[in-house]
């Protein structure tokens, strides 16, 4: 008796959800909002150094490319020098089957001089290469991105003129790479929270 | 022996997929799959026609089950764009609409955001 109840009970749950699962996936298929528009807020509090929120997702073609947009919180003063030229980490990911400490590619910025600064960066067989691109405008949106080819990273920011850094020697050509998510510092956490939108282009 | 058709869609697009399973009787499988965003616009010789291409070995574990109806996870693990490996969870949930045919509903996480998918299943033997 007590079985046939559940079993009932459990079979008016699935056929629920099913109902429930149809309708949403249906929706979700012939949803008709543009793809890809959806603009995720990473937030890095106070006293932190990675944001929230924490993603886990690997590289899945052999480009990286978002919009990002920063506001009056990337403004910021640390003291001395040597930390407030400190990179703070936008977006990239690692290299092949490796640790980002190994090989990696990624774009960082430093607030100075007034001026939200870009640089290439990245990790190539231990060493580390970073190369400056250009500044941007609080608020402003603007599209970067990171190709992968046999020999180099490629650094694009809006109408910059293209980085390139060479490759190590040591990556693999099939296997994860994991991406790297805003991250502050350097040595310092964040002195207050920091807001930076971005939009994936897959 | 089965074999699956239908669409998956992400935030990066709508991906068709196809897959061939070997299934026991309490629902757990091992199968390969192929699936990729068509571009049916393609001019000649220019762009691919299958974009993002992944392909790979999935397995599937049952959750629940009844006489009509079944539950079950599934992990598609493979290569995506030839190089980049690539590991795709699942939630499914499976009605039979004929002796041989099933509808699959399906969710799953890529892309760090949630996907919706849809499979039309036939029981080759």
């Amino acid at each position: 008796m007590k079985l046939s109840v559940v079993r009932v009970f459990l079979k008016a749950i699935m056929a629920g959800a099913v109902r429930c699962g149809a309708v949403f996936i249906i929706v979700l298929l012939i949803g008709c909002e543009p793809e890809s528009d959806l603009i995720r807020r990473f937030t890095i509090y106070k006293g932190e150094h990675y944001s929230q929120p924490r993603l886990v997702e690997s590289l899945q073609s052999n480009e990286l490319m978002f919009d990002a947009r920063f506001d009056e919180t990337a403004m910021y003063d640390l003291g001395e020098s040597q930390y407030q030229h400190s990179k703070n980490k936008l977006m990239g990911f690692s290299g092949c089957n490796q640790l980002h400490h190994e090989n990696s590619a990624r774009f960082t910025w430093q607030w100075v001089d007034n001026q939200l600064e870009i640089y290439a960066y990245c990790y190539v067989d231990n060493d580390r290469v970073e190369q400056y691109i250009g500044t941007v405008e609080l608020y402003e949106i603007n599209r970067y991105s990171i190709k992968l080819t046999d020999e180099e990273y490629i650094f694009t920011l809006a109408n910059y003129p293209q980085v390139r850094v060479k490759r190590g020697t040591s990556e693999c050509t099939k296997g994860i790479r994991y991406m790297l998510w805003p991250f502050f510092g350097g040595q310092l956490p964040a002195p207050h929270d920091v807001h930076i939108d971005i939009r994936m282009h897959y | 022996v089965n074999f699956a058709l239908g669409s998956e869609k992400s935030v990066g697009g709508i991906h068709h997929m196809t897959a061939l399973s070997v299934e026991s009787k309490g629902k757990w499988g091992v199968g390969i799959f192929y699936q990729a965003k068509i571009d049916w616009n393609v001019s000649e010789g220019h762009e691919k026609m299958f974009r993002d291409p992944f392909y790979g070995i999935l397995l599937q574990a049952p959750l629940a089950k009844c006489d009509k109806m079944s539950f079950l996870i599934t992990l598609r693990g493979g290569l995506v764009n030839k190089d980049f490996v690539l590991v795709v969870p699942s939630l499914e949930t499976r009605i039979k609409l004929f002796s041989r045919f099933s509808a699959v509903f399906g969710m799953g996480y890529r892309y760090s955001y949630p996907t919706g998918s849809v499979k039309l299943l036939v029981n080759l033997f």
